[in-house]
């Protein structure tokens, strides 16, 4: 699938704010397997005094920005076109958990996307008891086939609402809550799975989202994605799932980045001086473009 | 339970032992009255000076003296060259540890030291790898700590490789003593440690970016007062002549970092930080850190500042990984540790775990990523209650613990109303690294002033001796 994504992304401070310093994670980048990036671009206005562009550890874009004066009001605007072509899940290989344990141990590699980096809690996703012990509930059979269960299980008993929790909600505050956005959902997944020994880290990315039928799509109405993905073991690899939907990533789910849960691929981090607070807009556009033939 | 220890100064055996004879000639010549008064003249000293420490959890005296002892501890010429061999090849090994664990990870390939001790390690920083340190260096200040059993055996109990503190009381101590007893200094030729603020300056000038013009400006890093090292962060920064800064006077401009002065923003080359890893940059670190500076990680990254010692160093001196110091050792300098370490079990293993749990009245159990000496159980000293709650503890969490023998750790003659009483007594030596490994001659010597205690940490009781490396 071919797609034009636009993320907007605005603030408004109460007052004017000086000595603002921020970094973005929301360019895509080309995953082989997984999709690859036709073109893209990130703009701010105001103009920052500083810009710099590098990939952090997970192999994540940032753009590094800092403002000296004061500006009371700051625009981000991210276009890209993505070619998304996922392979089918095929046959199982996954092992069961048991056996997982041992393929772990026979990986020697540190590398960003070596599965002991997505073993531990962490801020966001801590390994906690109740959610290890609903997480119980799906082991049996191969790792991928449990992961897929939790993932079934979290769309099933979970209340999406957009209101129950904030973006530094930790996963076992919303799994209290049993309600939740993709962002709770994924880290309630990622320290169930952690908490049985499958490594389960966070991915943060784009939804197409498809319209009811008959009622034309509506742009802007989506907003940024996350999701999940498993290390299913020596053969299976990393595995994508979205407990939001209750499905595996898709050809629908476009990629910005990896981490261990949100804080490391937040789509904005920054510092700056004000009195009074801000408010922040997000809008984003998933378009699917349709390559007319010459 | 007393445990036959090892005295410095007295051994059962022996006798008075040779480092010590000059100095045992003098005091006997010394009128007892004399040095009690000695011993009031020191405190006076140190609370002119406003030596004091913080100690976390006490609500009042929030700040307290330490306490100082004026029976020095002697080392010899002889002894002190075995040890400064030792203490070199840890550090070199430190070093190529680190630089491997961020870089090619040539030592978890091997397999030598497991993958996930690294990974699930709060201390590993993912964002550190692939960064070069200006000059390669990661840990440029390192407190190691020495405990001595016997006549010939040595063990490094801990490698402080992040920030470790103390130095300034080193410096006091030796201060304090030459100012109560000048004349002991014409008697014995002790080797001096005043040169250290000097030592260091040019060692943290010596690891300057590359990219810096002329002189590199050098600043102290501190959370600020309420830190219980506070004391040492100022007296540092006014004895390298260098400024003390906060978070809050730093901001990253044009790709460097500079510091708000009167006249305008003025770079900065080299920051000795006392602050630790979590707390640095809030847009890499913790969001929340008021302490840091936001964006110094991209001037890191980028090369233009030192920072010392270099983000993710803690990977190297904790206490899970302690117990792979031999090995460690061994792959980079190709040669065995000369300085041993002290048997370790490894709470996270089952057999270990059992052992423990069985033994755990013999045993100090330490966590993890602890330090200071909070949150360890000495079996020997606690009551059966508390190895009963501990072991609680341990079984819930084992991976958070390790355990080590309870040592009978030297003992050195502390002044009492009664006279000479042997106390145990620890050793931490300060370790520079630049192009270069310097090692000051002495360094802090914590001693246990309670009767039979082991705990020398000046957070749980202990005190301080000036430490005497013979010029001999």
């Amino acid at each position: 699938m071919l797609y034009d994504i636009r993320l907007h992304l605005h603030y408004d401070y109460a007052a004017a704010a000086g000595g603002g310093r921020h970094q973005i994670r929301v360019l895509p980048s080309t995953i082989s397997g997984v999709q690859r990036v036709i073109a893209a671009s990130l703009s701010f206005a105001p103009a920052p005094n500083e810009r710099s562009d590098f990939l952090d550890f997970f192999g994540n874009n940032v753009t590094s920005i800092a403002f000296r004066d004061a500006h009371d009001a700051l625009d981000i605007r991210m276009s890209a076109r993505v070619s998304v072509s996922r392979p089918e899940p095929g046959l199982d290989v996954s092992p069961d958990i048991g056996r997982l344990r041992q393929e772990l141990a026979a990986v020697r590699s540190l590398a960003s996307d070596a599965p002991h980096h997505f073993l531990t809690g962490s801020t966001h996703a801590g390994i906690d008891g109740a959610i290890t012990l609903y997480a119980q509930g799906s082991v049996g059979g191969s790792a991928a086939g449990t992961a897929m269960d939790l993932c079934n299980r979290i769309h099933r008993d979970f209340t999406y609402d957009g209101e129950a929790t904030t973006v530094r909600t930790r996963a076992s505050d919303a799994f209290r809550l049993k309600r939740g956005v993709c962002q709770d959902f994924s880290h309630i997944m990622i320290a169930g799975l952690r908490g049985l020994g499958i490594p389960a880290g966070y991915v943060s990315g784009f939804l197409r989202t498809i319209p009811p039928k008959g009622k034309p799509r509506l742009e802007g109405a989506d907003a940024m994605h996350a999701w999940v993905k498993v290390w299913c073991g020596r053969d299976a690899g990393w595995q994508e799932f979205d407990p939001t939907n209750g499905m595996r990533a898709s050809n629908d789910h476009i990629t910005v980045g990896y981490g261990r849960d949100y804080s490391d691929v937040a789509p904005i981090v920054g510092v700056l001086k004000t009195t009074g607070g801000q408010v922040g807009e997000q809008a984003v556009d998933v378009i699917p473009v349709v390559l007319e033939k010459a | 339970m007393r445990l036959a220890a090892f005295d410095e100064m007295l051994p059962e055996v022996s006798g008075l032992r040779r480092p010590y004879s000059a100095y045992d000639r003098w005091l006997k010549e010394q009128d007892p009255a004399r040095l009690t008064e000695k011993m009031q003249d020191a405190e006076r000293v140190f609370r002119k000076t406003g030596i004091t420490f913080a100690v976390y959890g006490e609500q009042e005296a929030s700040e307290r003296l330490i306490p100082f002892d004026i029976v020095p501890r002697i080392i010899s010429g002889n002894e002190w060259r075995r040890l400064t061999q030792g203490i070199e090849q840890r550090v070199q090994a430190l070093n190529a540890f680190l630089d491997d664990i961020y870089h090619r990870q040539e030592i978890l390939r091997a397999g030598r030291v497991p993958r996930e001790l690294i990974a699930k390690n709060e201390a590993f920083l993912p964002e550190m790898i692939g960064v070069r340190p200006p000059a390669g260096v990661y840990t440029h200040i390192i407190g190691v700590d020495i405990v001595r059993i016997s006549e010939d055996e040595f063990y490094v109990l801990e490698d402080n490789a992040r920030t470790p503190s103390g130095v300034s009381y080193m410096l006091e101590n030796r201060e304090t003593m030459m100012q109560l007893f000048p004349e002991l200094f014409q008697k014995i030729k002790v080797r001096p440690v005043e040169n250290y603020p000097q030592l260091l300056r040019q060692s943290l000038a010596a690891v300057r970016p590359q990219s810096t013009k002329g002189t590199p400006t050098i600043a102290v890093l501190t959370p600020g007062s309420f830190n219980s090292a506070y004391f040492e962060h100022a007296f540092l920064a006014d004895q390298m002549g260098v400024q003390l800064v906060e978070g809050q006077d730093l901001r990253v401009v044009d790709g460097h970092v500079a510091m708000r002065t009167t006249e305008g923003y003025k770079q900065i080359d080299v920051l000795y930080r006392r602050v630790d890893d979590s707390f640095l940059d809030p847009l890499t670190f913790r969001p929340d850190s008021a302490l840091g500076i936001p964006g110094i990680m991209d001037v890191y990254r980028a090369g233009n500042i030192t920072i010392a010692n270099a983000p993710g160093t803690g990977i190297a001196d904790d206490k899970a990984i302690y117990s792979y110091m031999p090995e460690i050792v061994e792959f980079y300098t190709g040669r065995k540790a000369i300085l041993g370490n002290i048997p370790t079990w490894r709470c996270s293993e089952p057999d270990s775990l059992k052992y423990v749990l069985e033994h755990i009245d013999e045993l100090v159990i330490k966590e993890v990523h602890g330090s200071g000496g909070y949150g360890m159980l000495v079996g020997p000293a606690a009551t059966k209650k508390e190895c009963e709650d501990f072991s609680k503890k341990l079984a819930a969490k084992p991976s958070n613990y390790i355990a080590q023998p309870t040592l009978a750790l030297s003992t050195c003659p502390i002044l009492t109303d009664k006279g000479l009483a042997p106390r145990h007594v620890d050793l931490r030596p300060y370790v520079l690294v630049s192009d270069r490994i310097q090692i000051v001659p002495g360094g802090l010597t914590r001693v246990a002033l309670k009767e039979g205690s082991l705990v020398v940490n000046s957070s749980q009781g202990g005190g301080t001796k000036d430490t005497w490396v013979l010029d001999d």
